[in-house]
């Protein structure tokens, strides 16, 4: 596993150094660190002191996202300027996720579980990072699907989401509502709860027409309008699609070689090195590439469900599950932007994009699940 | 267990939808990714060609193109790097484009900043060289040199005259150089290059020093005169060269000035056109030059109209007589007895009625539709009722001139290496005896008739004087006080070398062409004469040409 995830940033890393050999060197550098605190963690690190470290790291994970929306740096509340790099707090969130889960079982303790994820959106929501609020609420739905949370508390969330993205169709929001219906029908929904679905449904498909017109920013606006309808847009808020289709386009079933993209190389394709890079390495090594990266994610994800199938403690599992979809939502964002399957958000490709933040806990994540993995054998 | 097993299967399927994705765009997709590629980055620089010069027939340049440089921005504005302040120097500013586009800053800026700008100093603008034109004759031969303007490419393009007439020579081939461009405005690699094909340099029989003659001549007497207009046409008459087309725009006319009217218009010539009547007359041998008419008192009466004289002449009178002092009346009855046929046979034997095809844009028809009336084929015989363009009549004198024929006028010497010097006969329009006969007809008007104005001692000169009523649309008739005065007339007789028409439009003080056109004529041939080496006072050769004339 530390192998493929080797093998992804050194992948990354050629890439990067394509388009800006120095920040291929930067990287280089953070590989260093991230592999050092991965051997620091597997050395030293037991799971026995969770419950110790648990507490400080809520406290700084904290304090730091609100330090962060405090005091911005470069005009972003994303950051903390440490002069040589910049950290992002929100990687923290990672960590911090992960931890609760091993703690405190999401079925359980859901309320806790649901505090600590709903604080951590909303602060990351506020920067504003997109991207990263959503990892997290992703993170917190699957876990609490995983955990075997009542379904109709899963399910709430989900038709309130769907029933804003169709409060602009009327007859897509009465198909949603009879989906509905019938889904609570089929679970033996007690009456009450069919009821209260029902009208939160109606009233958000209500509110939302007005809501979008009135609450979000225009450059939101235009982010799901450019998505939305990417030919249109072609010059503005879906270059970045665009070209990254392109890009991808070019690089046909073996690639342009190393080096040899047009698309990024003269500065069609924004964002190469960070949240581009599969179209990137895409347009380098064509279809082929692609799917050797894909593969390489495909097996750290099937690592680590293997484990979970075979690790025999139930917080470990959730632990690993964690880890696991931080890494799949990366991989399942990342690409379906790329690919112009999602709305672009900005959220880096693990292991493979520019940044040292998110590599260096990446490579934590990735050592601690290797950890976890040493007692698995059930 | 159920659960992780459907988070397992969620991220197969999201891997196969990803790995079908990609295999619709990189494997089903390479044609057309291939083309928006090629879209976004393939670039087109159009290079304009060097265009030729124009000269005159002493190579002296009408038009010239001076090397020039068009920036143009091509990154986007904060790209731009400007160290040495060029563009502040020069008064620009960067704009905003988009990523990829080009964008022209600011044409024509001296060539002297092409070093500046290919340094490394400035970074983000092109500079394309380009021409510009320069006219030095400026208004003095503006009617017939025209002018040429940057068309939709950036190349010169001629739009009026001879800068629009001689574009094939002149204009060239633009070049292109297809390269593709970075996504911010860097080249990277030039796919093809095809060089811009220069034009070539022509050489017209304009004569720019007779040009200018004929242009300060008629300046002064159109604004002497305070007339609308006035154009004045010398050309050879022997091979149809035309040697200058001056003309003098009032500037309290309103409205645009770029008609050439030596071309362009269309009015009518009036007694000029009297000796074409004379010339059927002879031929058919109806009368002879010392024949006698009987011209009525009080003018001649035509159905309801009545044709009058500029002087009160009256009983019997020669032929030559009537055409010296251009009696209407007499006129008016050789026509009736010429008859409508035959006199539009004659005018449009000489050309009236038809484009000359001289060398310039626009040229009139003129207007010559046959008629029927009497009133009006007695107009006719006096050069009313019909229009005729300047170099129309130059070439119909010319024919008088030489002997009998019909001359293209022409305006082309040589283009590049190559000479245009044959003369281009278009008909021949009467026999040489009648030409000889009508000549000297025309030199009795310059001696003792109408155009005494234009004599000039020691040569011989044929001449008309003409005087047309313009034709009022507010009254349908022919207004008595607005006029066009012409005199056309040639020297020496016996071996024609230059013939010049002047043409002035409403003068103000005088009203005949006698005393308004004829001044200039003889101000004009007065300089021709200084200029002309053989026909130079004291060229000896000349004088011998002068003995003989005056021996006949």
């Amino acid at each position: 596993m530390v192998v493929a995830a080797l093998l992804l940033t050194f992948i990354g890393i050629s890439e990067i150094y394509t388009i800006n050999p120095a920040l291929a060197y930067k990287q280089m550098l953070f590989l260093g660190v991230a592999l050092l605190a991965g051997y620091l963690t597997k050395r030293f690190f037991d799971f026995s002191y969770v419950r110790t470290v648990y507490t400080p790291l809520v406290v700084i994970t904290f304090a730091l996202l609100f330090l962060v929306l405090l005091f911005p740096s470069h005009g972003v509340r994303r950051w903390i300027d440490l002069g040589f790099f910049r950290f992002q707090p929100s990687e923290l969130t990672k960590l911090l996720l992960p931890f609760t889960f091993y703690l405190y079982d999401p079925w359980m303790y859901m309320w806790r579980n649901f505090l600590v994820g709903a604080l951590a959106f909303l602060l990351i929501l506020m920067e504003p990072d997109l991207g990263t609020a959503v990892s997290v609420a992703f993170v917190m739905y699957m876990m609490f699907f995983y955990a075997g949370v009542n379904i109709f508390l899963l399910l709430y969330p989900l038709f309130m989401f769907l029933a804003v993205v169709f409060s602009f169709n009327i007859k897509l929001f009465v198909l949603l509502i009879g989906v509905m219906m019938l889904l609570l029908y089929r679970l033996r929904a007690k009456w009450y709860i069919t009821i209260f679905f029902l009208v939160s449904a109606l009233f958000v498909g209500m509110v939302t027409p007005v809501m979008w017109n009135t609450a979000l920013k225009p450059y939101q606006r235009a982010r799901i309008l450019a998505f939305l309808n990417p030919g249109k847009y072609r010059k503005s808020h879906a270059y970045q699609l665009y070209q990254a289709r392109v890009a991808i386009g070019r690089g046909e079933i073996f690639g342009e070689g190393w080096d040899r993209g047009t698309q990024k190389k003269y500065g069609f394709l924004p964002e190469a090195h960070t949240d581009f890079i599969f179209s990137s390495i895409a347009e380098d090594f064509g279809f082929a590439g692609s799917i050797v990266v894909l593969s390489l994610y495909f097996y750290i994800l099937f690592y680590l469900f293997r484990g979970i199938v075979r690790h025999r403690y139930g917080d470990h599992r959730r632990f690993l599950m964690g880890i696991l979809l931080f890494y799949g939502y990366s991989f399942l964002i990342n690409v379906g932007m790329n690919l112009g399957l999602l709305p672009t958000k900005g959220y880096p490709l693990s292991f493979v994009s520019y940044g040292g933040s998110h590599l260096i806990v990446d490579y934590i994540l990735l050592f601690l699940a290797l950890k976890s993995l040493e007692k698995a054998e059930r | 267990m159920w659960r992780l097993r459907a988070v397992q299967a969620g991220v197969i399927v999201w891997f196969l939808i990803v790995v079908a994705l990609l295999a619709r765009i990189q494997i089903a997709g390479i044609e057309e990714y291939r083309k928006l590629a090629e879209k976004q980055s393939l670039r087109i620089i159009k290079r304009p060609p060097f265009r030729g010069g124009i000269y005159d027939r002493n190579h002296r340049p009408l038009a010239l193109s001076i090397p020039v440089l068009d920036l143009y921005q091509r990154v986007v504005r904060d790209s731009v790097l400007d160290y040495v302040g060029l563009l502040s120097e020069l008064g620009i500013q960067p704009v905003d484009i988009k990523p990829g586009q080009w964008k022209l800053l600011k044409k024509n800026v001296p060539i002297e900043y092409k070093p500046l700008v290919m340094s490394r100093k400035v970074r983000g603008i092109s500079a394309i060289k380009t021409y510009t034109r320069l006219y030095p004759f400026e208004e003095v031969a503006r009617n017939v040199v025209g002018f040429a303007s940057r068309d939709r490419e950036q190349s010169l393009l001629g739009k009026e005259g001879l800068e629009k007439t001689l574009e094939e020579f002149i204009g060239g081939r633009t070049g292109y150089e297809y390269f593709l461009q970075s996504a911010v405005g860097e080249r990277f690699y030039i796919a093809t290059r095809k060089e811009p094909i220069p034009g070539k340099d022509v050489r017209t029989t304009l004569d720019m020093a007779i040009q200018t003659i004929s242009y300060s001549a008629l300046r002064k007497k159109v604004l002497e005169e305070d007339a609308n207009w006035g154009f004045a046409i010398v050309v050879n008459p022997s091979t149809g060269e035309v040697l200058a087309m001056a003309q003098y725009r009032n500037p309290k006319m309103r409205g645009r000035g770029y008609t050439n009217y030596a071309v362009q218009y269309q009015y009518e010539p009036g007694s000029t056109v009297k000796i074409f009547t004379m010339a059927k007359a002879l031929e058919m041998g109806i009368i002879e030059e010392d024949d006698s008419v009987f011209v009525p008192r009080g003018g001649l009466r035509i159905g309801k109209y009545r044709i009058r004289n500029v002087s009160d002449e009256r009983g019997y009178i020669t032929w030559r007589y009537a055409l010296a002092h251009s009696v209407n009346t007499a006129f008016a009855k050789l026509g009736l007895r010429i008859g409508g046929d035959s006199l539009y046979a004659i005018f449009r034997r000489v050309g009236f009625g038809l484009k000359t095809d001289i060398l310039l844009n626009g040229e009139t028809n003129g207007r010559l539709i046959k008629r029927k009336r009497r009133i009006e084929i007695a107009n006719w015989a006096m050069g009313q009722g019909l229009s005729v363009s300047g170099i129309q009549m130059a070439m119909a004198y010319s024919c008088i001139a030489n002997g009998g024929w019909l001359l293209a006028p022409r305006l082309l010497l040589q283009v590049g290496g190559q000479y245009y010097n044959s003369r281009v006969v278009v008909r021949r329009c009467m026999d040489d005896s009648t030409a000889m006969r009508l000549k000297k007809l025309l030199t009795v008007v310059v001696d003792s008739g109408s155009g005494r104005l234009a004599r000039i001692e020691g040569m011989k000169v044929g001449g008309k004087t003409g005087t047309a009523q313009k034709f009022d649309p507010a009254t349908g008739a022919y207004s008595n006080t607005r006029v066009v005065t012409s005199f056309i007339g040639f020297f020496p007789v016996d071996t024609p070398r230059y013939l010049i028409y002047v043409v002035v439009d409403e003068p103000k003080k005088h009203r005949y062409g006698g005393t308004v056109a004829a001044p200039v004529f003889r101000e004009i041939a007065l300089q021709i004469l200084n200029y002309d080496s053989i026909l130079h006072p004291d060229n000896p050769l000349k004088l011998e040409i002068h003995e003989n004339l005056d021996s006949q």
